[in-house]
């Protein structure tokens, strides 16, 4: 398939790119960095300037035993387990474990982290028939849960249709990709021609279909029983690899093994536990009593929690994809319409201070254990082969706006007629929505801004659901002040563009109300999101908008990133060797391969 | 005695009629009129802008009605045990409270019992040596647990105890008929925590009393003939001062069963004052209105179970 | 209206005559009250020093309180930070002198509030008796069948969610009609006993109309116990407050107590103890100030209440 072809050429690239920049002793990156990238990701004779504390990433699956219960532990509870009508992205969690999904996203293996590259998912065979038209083979022997009312009803294309109805109709996603939902949204009808096939149809050849469909929060599979035979919203009938067996609200869940699941043989083990605990000190605790197998510690933690028990698994994390940002109100006679001031803004952030801040880089380099850091562009530095660094002489003259320069911000400022600088809101949600660090980068922000005297914020902290999403966050500028948020972790960058800086995109940011678009990135976004056929030109779409992008600085995105590292207890097998493309759908994709190996796991 | 009881439980039910008032009054007439009702917080973002579908939830909620008959509907489903269903999840509110009022009272009473248990002993012994090293000690105890937060105290010891000693609360949380021992194991420590700031005040009452009750004339007749100290302070004093400790036990059950919506927190148990706080956050009105309410009728049967038991004790009240 | 000073309604017997010149007689009857109650002047000093340190928090706080400092982040108590600072470098002890502003503002507000509330209710009650008296005191039942947190949550949850809504002083609002329910009891109790007395009787006899009888003869007579009855209830106030914020019932953006110890103290207290160990001791003082003082208060003004907290 030309499209499977596609990716693995472009993880090739990205691959020889890593290379060149390790020959050249680092680049712009500089040495530390060099070190790590020959590090666990390149593959092939790079082993010797591998830190000796990373646990190499093997294939333990041959000697793998079946049975044992994974122990794991969870901070959120869900409101609603319904992923194509609950309000909440806590519902796509849930889902990537139970509903079924048309593809999947191949893993990474080894030394190679997942490309989104993708695979057979529900759907056993795939084909474009036109560069618009997917049809898609359901398997023959796909079955809903065996439990009433669904009783392992084989599953058919008029239930991937149901679902797409639903979409349409109420998933927070629609705007994304659902046409009938915003006309610059690419998927204009699913259809079901016989019980097997799947007929997808868009309205431009659109390069990110396959990962899109690979995507639980878009278009997760739900039984027709769902509409009215059982409560979606409390119950659950998929056809994944796990079973939601008992679910306690605020208590715990326990997936277990489904085996009527389509490829239930190759499952290790026999299910994953995962109780609610709020309070990270008590996670922490039982971790390192071994009653938590694994858990993302927090970076401040991994080095004394690795020295304390030296017998821990220890990983380099991927990249992240995610890349959330700063954005402006763009009303009439806001000054944040004037790029001299949001160029400012961004000259103001001292990228490499914040990202050492909150990624712990300077005890990692201290301990001897050095990460590479990446400042994000327009675009998250983890999206590989698209990412071009802001310091490199590829990004060209415009990678000074990401540079921390305040004599420079100031002179901006000056220019664009404010030398007494400016006074303003700063808006950031407070609650735990975003997890709990995020209200201390915003507060960072702040300081940042107010430090030379150029801004003068006044703090505002919204709700949630009733203020900050319909005002700010789909607000499409129209409001004052500045806001710091979360943006959505898309598969693939060109919905990413599209999402945020396309003036009809779903959580545009950029073009008060749609209307004042900037039509050189508009045009940029589009022409690379329907670049099926030629990935390089698709490649060179996205560098040209980031160095466009630079200068406009629609969005000042967040300063960046380092690789994190992760713990976790050795008697969890190929934990290390598989890698998700995505930790939504990590259940049905590398956690299958997961084992449980009793012969380490010692009392 | 009749009367008084027969009199005492139609007080109790005239304070739940108004509770039940106060209540609908808060969530279902003023914050919709200051702010949002249960459709606009269901229609959301998307709904705010459509005024056919925002009527048609209201029909659907029963909120175009006039507010008497809303109160006397939801009034009825209270009396047929029916708490309603949560705006979120559209799960029956009686299912989800059985389990966590269970959780919630047994918090309540075993941080009862171990604030007895704690302030008892404590009182009688600074009663007995009054004005020596332990009088001064316990009561500078009972000051100082009057005046730091017990939520400080379990924050410290949740991480002080994982950091010194490895230990933490267990993970999963267990009802006592699933698996008594991890029930015992998550239960204990945020209960006797919820007893600490109650045994303050206790301590000092316990004390007070007893002083008062060693210097009647019975405690020196008892002491003149002879019988040991001991005896005198366990059979003849002790008794007699904690009468008046069942009355302050009961007035500080408001403090203790309000406490565990804190402790639940900050221990991850599964009970009413965590389910009202996630509630709130959604402002998801009839858990909000339905966990008032139990909160209330537990106070309100407590306040009962003080006043008769005090009538039993006591045999010089006869209202 | 003639409100009896605090001297004038303690000149019981052990305090100095009358007859001397005003701040010798306020020196004294400070001198004799650290003498005989040394708790309850520690107490004093205690309220006090934390009513100037919130007073002056901008003058005396090393730092501002949201001064970050990313190079100094999670430092542990140094010359610098003589408390260390937290996870965005803000320095701890400039965060507690500031946070004392909200504790204060909230117990000072909220028991103004409350007790003003409940002399009134209390008073009412009392005058109107019968079926009114009788209506009133059942609400109060109601009112405080529901406990106390559990009310707090519930409005100020709901509080936090509107927009442009000042959480301080919603805190102090929902606080203080609490405390309103409470302290009216004790109120009406002392206003039904004034209203017995036979000057009052003689004064509605001569044709005295409600408001005279209330503000000329009912309300002198109880405004000590009102105050009492205040000052006792800041400690638990403030408690409340902390607890409060600590649950994210708080203000944003302004330190306070409760706040500091639920968000960086219970998230990095591991590596930096003094998180969570100095708003927690600051908790702990201030109320135990509040405490000691209004105790020692009671005892002096109305020894008839001795024990009731």
């Amino acid at each position: 398939m030309q499209e499977d072809n596609y990716w693995i050429r472009l993880q090739r690239r990205a691959v020889s790119r890593r290379r060149f920049l390790q020959a050249t002793a680092g680049g712009a990156v500089g040495l530390a960095g060099a070190t790590l990238l020959g590090c666990g990701e390149g593959g092939g004779g790079e082993e010797e300037v591998t830190p000796s504390v990373l646990t190499p990433r093997v294939n333990t699956s041959d000697r793998a035993t079946r049975g044992g219960i994974y122990q794991g532990v969870t901070t959120a509870d869900v409101t609603n387990l319904d992923p194509l009508a609950s309000p909440s992205f806590t519902a796509h969690v849930v889902a990537g474990w139970i509903y079924p999904r048309l593809l999947h996203y191949k893993p990474g293996e080894g030394d190679n982290p997942a490309t989104g590259e993708v695979e057979p998912g529900l759907a056993a065979e795939y084909e474009f028939v036109e560069p618009t038209r997917l049809v898609l083979k359901l398997r023959p022997n796909a079955v809903w849960d065996a439990r009433p009312p669904t009783n392992k009803r084989p599953i058919t294309a008029d239930d991937v249709v149901f679902s797409w109805k639903k979409f349409e109709a109420s998933s927070i996603s629609r705007r994304d990709f659902a046409n009938s939902a915003n006309p610059a949204a690419p998927v204009t009808s699913i259809e079901a021609p016989d019980k097997s096939t799947v007929v997808i149809r868009t309205k431009e050849p659109f390069a990110p279909l396959l990962r899109s469909l690979a995507f639980s929060p878009y278009l997760s599979i739900m039984p027709q029983e769902s509409d009215g035979q059982f409560d979606p919203r409390n119950d659950t009938r998929g056809a994944g690899p796990w079973i939601l067996q008992n679910y306690e609200r605020s208590v715990k869940f326990e997936y277990r093994k489904n085996p009527d699941w389509w490829n239930a043989d190759k499952v290790f083990l026999d299910g994953f536990d995962y109780p609610i605990v709020p309070e990270y000190q008590s996670i922490l605790a039982q971790f390192r009593a071994k009653q938590v197998w694994s858990y993302a510690i927090r970076q401040e933690d991994i080095i004394d929690v690795k020295r304390e028990l030296p017998e821990l698994n220890l990983f380099l994390s991927d990249f992240d994809r995610a890349c959330w940002g700063i954005y402006f109100g763009l009303q009439e006679g806001s000054p944040f319409r004037d790029p001299r001031v949001r160029q400012a803004v961004s000259m103001l952030i001292d990228r490499d201070a914040w990202i050492a801040n909150f990624y712990n880089t300077p005890a990692f380099e201290a301990a001897g254990w050095p990460v590479e850091v990446r400042w994000h562009s327009n675009i998250s530095s983890g999206f590989e082969g698209f990412w071009m660094d802001p310091r490199s002489d590829e990004f060209g003259d415009n990678g000074k706006y990401f540079k921390y320069d305040p004599a420079e911000a100031k002179k901006l400022l000056e220019a664009a007629g404010y030398p007494n600088g400016i006074q303003t809101d700063i808006i950031f949600i407070s609650t735990p929505q975003y997890g709990t660090t995020f209200p201390r980068h915003a507060e960072v922000f702040k300081g940042f801004l107010e430090d030379g005297g150029m801004f003068r914020l006044n703090q505002v902290n919204p709700d949630y659901a009733t203020e900050y999403l319909p005002k700010y966050y789909f607000g499409q500028g129209d409001f004052q002040g500045i806001v710091v948020g979360a943006f959505t972790t898309y598969p693939d960058v060109g919905q990413y563009m599209m999402a945020y800086y396309h003036s009809q995109g779903a959580r545009q940011k950029t073009a008060l109300g749609g209307r004042n678009g900037d039509s050189r990135s508009d045009r940029l976004i589009e022409q690379q999101m329907t670049e099926v056929e030629d990935e390089e030109r698709r490649i060179e779409l996205v560098k040209e908008w980031q160095r466009y992008m630079a200068e406009q600085m629609l969005i000042v995105p967040y300063p960046g990133q380092s690789q994190g590292f992760s713990v976790n207890w050795p008697w969890v097998g190929n934990i290390g060797y598989y890698r998700a493309y995505h930790a939504y759908t990590a259940p049905s994709e590398t956690l299958i391969y997961w084992w449980y190996d009793q012969s380490k796991h010692t009392a | 005695m009749g009367r008084y009881v027969v009199q005492r439980l139609m007080l109790a039910v005239v304070t739940l009629f108004l509770v039940t008032i106060i209540v609908f009054t808060l969530l279902r007439v003023v914050v919709p009129l200051a702010y949002a009702d249960a459709v606009d917080i269901i229609a959301g973002e998307y709904g705010r802008n459509d005024p056919d579908l925002m009527q048609k939830l209201r029909e659907e909620y029963g909120l175009t009605e006039s507010l008497p008959k809303q109160y006397l509907s939801w009034i009825g489903d209270l009396l047929r045990g029916d708490l309603g269903h949560s705006l979120f999840n559209g799960r029956a509110i009686t299912t989800e409270m059985k389990s966590r009022l269970a959780v919630s009272v047994e918090l309540g009473l075993v941080g009862l019992i171990s604030s007895v248990l704690i302030s008892v002993p404590l009182g009688v012994v600074a009663a007995v040596l009054q004005d020596r090293w332990p009088d001064y000690t316990f009561r500078t105890t009972a000051i100082l647990l009057d005046s730091v937060p017990s939520f400080w105290i379990a924050i410290l010891i949740i991480v002080l105890g994982s950091v010194w000693f490895n230990w933490a609360p267990p993970l999963e949380f267990a009802q006592i008929w699933e698996d008594p021992v991890a029930h015992v194991k998550i239960m204990l420590m945020p209960a006797l925590i919820i007893g600490l700031t109650p045994s303050a005040g206790l301590i000092r009452i316990v004390r007070t009393q007893m002083l008062e009750v060693l210097r009647q004339d019975y405690i020196r007749t008892a002491q003149a003939k002879g019988l040991s100290d001991q005896a005198v302070v366990l059979r003849h004093a002790l008794r007699n001062a904690l009468l008046p400790v069942v009355t302050v036990l009961g007035l500080s059950l408001p403090t203790l069963i309000a406490g565990t919506a804190i402790f639940e927190s900050i221990f991850g148990l599964p009970g009413m004052g965590r389910y009202l706080v996630s509630s709130v956050g959604n402002l998801d009105y009839p858990v909000i209105m339905s966990t008032n309410l139990i909160f209330a009728v537990l106070i309100v049967m407590s306040n009962l179970l003080v006043d008769l038991s005090y009538a039993y004790l006591d045999p010089r009240i006869r209202y | 209206m003639a409100y009896p000073s605090i001297a004038e309604t303690v000149d019981a017997g052990w305090l100095p005559a009358r007859e001397r010149p005003r701040p010798v007689r306020a020196l004294l009857w400070l001198l004799s009250f650290a003498r005989k109650k040394p708790l309850g002047f520690l107490g004093m000093i205690i309220v006090l020093s934390l009513v100037a340190t919130a007073l002056l928090a901008d003058a005396i706080a090393p730092y501002p309180p949201d001064k970050i400092d990313l190079r100094n982040s999670l430092e542990g108590p140094s010359r610098e930070h003589l408390l260390g600072t937290d996870r965005n470098g803000k320095d701890t002890l400039s965060r507690l002198i500031h946070g004392a502003r909200i504790s204060m503002y909230v117990g000072f507000g909220a028991v103004a509030l409350g007790s003003t509330g409940a002399a009134l209710l209390g008073i009412t009650s009392a005058y109107l008796g019968g079926w009114g008296d009788k209506l009133i005191q059942r609400f109060v039942d109601a009112w405080q069948a529901m406990p106390g947190l559990i009310i707090l949550i519930t409005l100020l949850g709901i509080a936090r969610r509107m927009p442009d809504i000042d959480m301080v002083l919603a805190m102090v609002v929902a606080i203080g009609i609490l405390i309103i329910a409470g302290q009216s009891r004790v109120i009406r109790s002392a206003a039904l006993a004034t209203m017995a007395t036979p000057y009052v009787e003689a004064a509605r006899a001569l044709g005295a109309g409600g408001p005279r009888i209330i503000f000329v003869h009912v309300l002198p007579n109880v405004l000590p116990l009102v105050l009492v009855t205040a000052t006792i209830s800041l400690g638990g106030v403030i408690l409340a407050e902390a607890s409060l914020s600590f649950l994210g019932f708080g203000p944003d953006g302004e330190p306070s107590w409760g706040q500091m110890l639920s968000l960086d103290g219970r998230e990095y207290m591991s590596k930096q103890p003094g998180l969570a160990i100095f708003p927690g001791l600051a908790i702990g003082l201030a109320v135990f100030g509040f405490n000691m003082f209004g105790d020692a208060l009671r005892d002096v003004l109305d020894p008839r209440l001795r024990g009731r907290r």
